[in-house]
């Protein structure tokens, strides 16, 4: 675990609107390949996009792949 | 196992109740698909046992769709083909036996002492030993910082390292031109070998020379006919004639002593030759001188000259 994730409990990172690899996830809400929702400490984050999938998935990282046009936080 | 396998399943139930069941029990799960209702997921096949006690814990419905990449268990492997394997595993110790260092020989090597290279061969390699190209630079890289040495070359043949050497040339091989000295001959005799290195040979194979002849003269002739004097420089090699010479008193007893005396002279010659030297075959003539016998034996040696 680096800094960010020890202090913010989460990290996203893009890549070029075409990857998305979140760290200290805590699972999926929604799964289809217009709309991808997940559950992280303390809220909720969706990404909408085309043809999203999750390239892989462990108990702490996350890899979607896809185009990401928008990425949402709520609590 | 050498290739990793990949199984799918397809797995009835909520995508993301499932997605999240595997993760949360570390299951690397690639690329889960959605299909009418079935969640098809690829895992390794490592964790086969796990994902499926995971799904019958959980009371999911799942079938196993494909399984991806052959993986190779070693173990398997040989108890099936036990001959194959037996086959392979002696070829390959044949070929590491045939390919294996055991003998070192040292080439061209005259003033610097041989054990000295060996000394630094046997520091990097001791045999026997697969050599490697690696290998054989880092002996190389050795034995050129020995004093004296200014090239080495290392190759293998056969299951002998040879190790070919040049020696830098000694104070008296440098060329001063103010005293230039020619190959002489050490002894008289029929020249069978000539190799010059530097200089102007003056003798061809087959030619008789005396002791003290010139063969190599220090100079080399240039396009133009003109002597430019060099470092004369060669290896000659020549039949000579070595001569023992037996003299009996006795007329009546002489023939059985001289048979015993001639094996005993030459057994003792051809245990005195070097290397270098080669024995060729002896002959005698007897003769009297003065009421005693005088029985010459002369045996034929190819030796180096100069």
């Amino acid at each position: 675990m680096n800094f960010i994730k020890e202090s913010f409990n989460y990290k996203i990172t893009i890549i070029g609107g075409k990857e998305l690899c979140i760290e200290g996830h805590k699972g999926l809400s929604h799964y289809n390949e217009n709309e991808i929702g997940v559950r992280v400490k303390g809220g909720n984050i969706t990404l909408t996009g085309d043809g999203l999938y999750v390239n892989e998935i462990n108990e702490d990282e996350l890899i979607i792949k896809g185009k990401v046009s928008s990425l949402g936080v709520s609590k | 196992m050498i290739f990793r396998e990949k199984i799918e399943y397809a797995i009835t139930g909520n995508v993301e109740y499932i997605i999240n069941l595997l993760a949360k029990h570390n299951v690397a799960i690639n690329r889960p698909i959605v299909k009418n209702d079935r969640c098809f997921v690829k895992i390794s096949s490592n964790d086969r046992e796990k994902v499926e006690k995971i799904l019958k814990n959980y009371g999911k419905k799942f079938e196993l769709i494909k399984v991806y990449g052959k993986g190779i268990n070693i173990k398997k492997l040989a108890k099936k083909h036990l001959f194959w394997v037996g086959v392979i595993i002696s070829t390959l110790a044949i070929f590491f036996y045939s390919q294996t260092i055991i003998n070192v020989q040292i080439i061209g090597l005259k003033r610097i002492d041989e054990s000295t290279v060996y000394q630094a061969v046997l520091s990097e390699i001791k045999p026997p030993i697969y050599v490697t190209k690696n290998l054989m630079n880092k002996i190389e890289k050795t034995v050129m910082n020995i004093d004296g040495i200014s090239y080495v070359s290392a190759k293998k043949e056969g299951r002998t390292l040879k190790v070919n050497i040049v020696e830098e040339l000694s104070k008296i091989d440098k060329l001063d031109t103010q005293n230039l000295i020619s190959v002489k001959a050490s002894e008289e005799g029929m020249i069978t070998k000539i190799v010059v290195y530097g200089g102007t040979c003056l003798v061809k194979v087959g030619d008789k020379v005396s002791k003290g002849q010139e063969l190599i003269a220090p100079y080399h002739l240039n396009a133009d006919g003109d002597k430019k004097p060099t470092l004369a420089f060669g290896k000659i090699e020549a039949k000579i004639t070595k001569e023992i010479q037996l003299t009996y008193s006795n007329e009546r007893e002489y023939n059985e002593r001289f048979l015993q005396e001639y094996d005993e002279q030459t057994r003792l010659v051809k245990e005195g030759l070097s290397k270098d030297e080669k024995y060729l075959g002896t002959h005698f003539f007897v003769k009297n001188v003065d009421k005693s016998i005088v029985c010459s034996i002369y045996y034929d040696i190819i030796t180096r000259i100069a």
